[in-house]
């Protein structure tokens, strides 16, 4: 296993420079090359198409357009792109979102390094994989039937959901997707539609309990 | 009657006094007519005997004068007397003609009482004839004067009459709007009360009526000020509890973002890093087991971690647990006769914030009714979550209902509405009744709101 990621070219995305050091060692550990950090979404995209790397590396929540953003946009112009999620949270919203969108696995950040080395492995692999701690949740959570609101909203409406529900406004979203102001209201207005909320206080609170942001 | 209705108390009282005095008035007036009426009669009936009996004299005197003179001589008599005492002399020749009618009286001349006082009062008299040979004297009895007399004794008497009574009426209406001058402050502090000055007090009157209600309505604003207090104590110490719990909730806010965002990912990096050490020396043992301890602990650290950020967040219950602590102790302070015991076993899961709202506004309802009807010395309430329905039992020892609508004010709506919002909700209320052993209100709320749903999630 310390050899299988011999050869492979990874992208790492996160915001926090001493896990994408961590990372960093570990994956060059089993073998694998290291060609690039970014450490937000848009840097990521930006390093990308700048050195097509065989695997990216991505943390879900990152400033700017965040890592959910970061992977669709990736995966309109690569549908080939291997990527592997990693979060902090342990919910079952994200991790179907992400891999619907094309990323092919999901890992929590609390996983040990061998697990991770084992996810990565996988993707290189172009294998599907998901954290176990979360499989269970997913497959449940699919199974029910009875999808949780949040499961009608469109990949962009949930994107800016994700960054309206941590509080930041309307002309920041705007900003940060290259929209307009008036084309965020519209997502706004229909994902406040949707989920049957009043304001932005509710839907924090919905996202808190989703476990989609911490309290 | 509309008129009457506006004038004020005094001037009602004043005119139902003086038409008290205005009919005795009346009264004395009719009997004053009656015996003047008699004495008018005798008077008259006097005056016109003794002219008969004058006359009657003259006759005989007459009987010797030649039938010739005798006119002549009868008229000279006649003439210079006039009207003998309140009596019209008419002389009529044999042939019927009228030789001499007397002059109309001088006594307040060219004046007469009213035609209807006349009829009222006039006594009735036949006209006295006597036949001096072929000459005929008629005396007509004539009251006319005293009449007048009496007219105007009457006309004096009602003015005076009219002027007592005026001065009684105003005498009256002076009095009474001294006496009630205290009513008009009573009222415009009731006014300034309704207009929320609480701190109106009336002074205590010297009237013992008025006294009384004065005494009443200070103990009355008293205690509206105390209960005014109480609220606004009650109120502030809520502000100060919601204001520190949301100070409380927001540090918790920041520690956890802090935790999750720091510390966390720091772990992370660690748990990385101790991987790579631990991937690099493979063949150092003594090292090896070192990193990988480190790997192991980080796990720890993390699942602490999480233990950590899991408590910090608010409890999905803690709102209806708390506002409904708040209330019962809100409750229990103003009705200290009572007891209340209560058993809340809200789960750890949450309620959605319609049905907490319910529940509040149920127990709410329950307790106003208890202190309202139940005359109870003991309530329970209990509290507790079985699969998907939040339960709702309130039990009190009172007297129960007996089916009959309560006078106080309000009754009859309350449960009513409870069992409307619960409906709502899809939800159930009882009411056990239990004649003479108290009440028990037993409501049943589903609870599957889309919140709840989620927070079962893993």
């Amino acid at each position: 296993m310390t050899n299988s990621l011999q050869g492979s070219r990874i992208l790492i995305a996160d915001d926090h420079a001493m896990v994408r050091l961590g990372f960093r060692l570990l994956l060059e550990g089993a073998g694998a090359t290291v060609v690039g950090e970014a450490e937000s979404g848009e840097g990521m995209l930006r390093l990308y198409a700048e050195l097509t790397p065989d695997v990216v590396v991505m943390d879900v929540s990152m400033p700017g357009i965040g890592g959910l953003a970061a992977l669709e946009r990736l995966m309109v112009g690569e549908q080939k792109a291997r990527v592997l999620m990693l979060s902090a949270h342990h919910d079952d919203v994200v991790p179907v979102r992400a891999l619907r969108l094309g990323a092919r696995g999901y890992l929590c950040k609390r996983a040990s390094p061998d697990e991770f080395l084992r996810a990565v492995t996988q993707v290189a692999r172009n294998q599907r994989y998901l954290d176990p701690e979360l499989a269970q949740a997913v497959a449940l959570a699919q199974l029910s039937g009875a999808a949780t609101p949040l499961e009608t909203l469109t990949e962009k409406e949930f994107a800016v959901f994700m960054q309206l529900a941590q509080g930041r406004s309307v002309n920041d979203v705007a900003a940060d997707f290259f929209l307009s102001p008036s084309t965020v209201g519209t997502h706004l207005y229909h994902i406040k539609q949707k989920l049957n909320l009043q304001n932005a206080a509710e839907m924090a609170l919905l996202a808190m309990r989703s476990g989609l942001i911490e309290a | 009657m509309n008129f009457l209705a506006r004038l004020n108390l005094h001037t009602r009282i004043s005119l139902v006094l003086t038409g008290l005095a205005a009919s005795l008035l009346l009264v004395l007036a009719g009997i004053w007519l009656q015996g003047a009426r008699t004495g008018i009669h005798e008077e008259v009936e006097a005056a016109s005997r003794v002219s008969e009996q004058w006359l009657s004299a003259l006759t005989v005197e007459m009987q010797t004068v030649p039938a010739a003179a005798l006119a002549d001589r009868v008229l000279g008599i006649v003439k210079p007397l006039g009207r003998i005492r309140a009596n019209a002399l008419e002389v009529f020749a044999a042939d019927g003609r009228l030789l001499y009618r007397s002059p109309p009286p001088t006594y307040k001349a060219g004046r007469s009482a009213p035609a209807w006082f006349t009829g009222l009062l006039a006594p009735t008299f036949q006209q006295r004839a006597l036949q001096v040979n072929d000459l005929r004297l008629v005396l007509n009895p004539d009251a006319s004067r005293a009449m007048i007399d009496a007219w105007d004794d009457l006309c004096a008497m009602a003015g005076w009459a009219l002027l007592l009574l005026a001065v009684l009426f105003v005498t009256t209406r002076m009095a009474l709007d001294r006496a009630l001058r205290p009513l008009d402050q009573v009222m415009q502090a009731l006014d300034r009360t309704g207009s929320g000055r609480f701190d109106t007090r009336l002074p205590v009157f010297s009237t013992p009526e008025l006294g009384r209600i004065s005494h009443a309505f200070n103990g009355m604003a008293d205690r509206l000020v105390a209960a005014v207090n109480d609220n606004v104590r009650l109120e502030t110490e809520r502000e100060v509890d919601a204001h520190l719990q949301g100070r409380l909730d927001a540090e918790r806010g920041v520690i956890a973002r802090e935790l999750h965002d720091e510390l966390a990912q720091g772990i992370t990096a660690v748990r990385a890093l101790a991987g790579a050490i631990a991937q690099r020396t493979v063949e150092q043992p003594a090292l090896n087991s070192h990193a990988q301890s480190i790997v192991a602990v980080t796990g720890d650290m993390q699942n602490g971690v999480r233990g950590i950020l899991h408590r910090l967040r608010p409890p999905p219950s803690s709102g209806l647990a708390v506002t409904l602590e708040r209330t019962l102790a809100a409750w229990q302070l103003q009705h200290e006769n009572i007891v209340l015991t209560h058993r809340l076993a809200l789960g750890a899961s949450a309620i959605g914030d319609d049905v907490a709202q319910a529940a509040v506004r149920v127990v709410q309802e329950g307790l106003t009714n208890i202190v309202r009807h139940a005359c109870a010395s003991q309530v329970e309430l209990l509290i507790t979550r079985t699969a998907g329905h939040l339960n709702i039992s309130l039990a009190d020892n009172g007297r129960g209902y007996d089916g009959q609508a309560s006078p106080q004010a309000g009754s009859g709506l309350g449960l009513a509405g409870m069992a409307e919002r619960v409906a709502l909700l899809g939800g159930q209320l009882k009411i056990n009744n239990r004649q003479g052993e108290g009440f028990c209100l037993v409501a049943s709320l589903p609870d599957h709101s889309p919140l709840a749903y989620l927070e079962g999630q893993p």
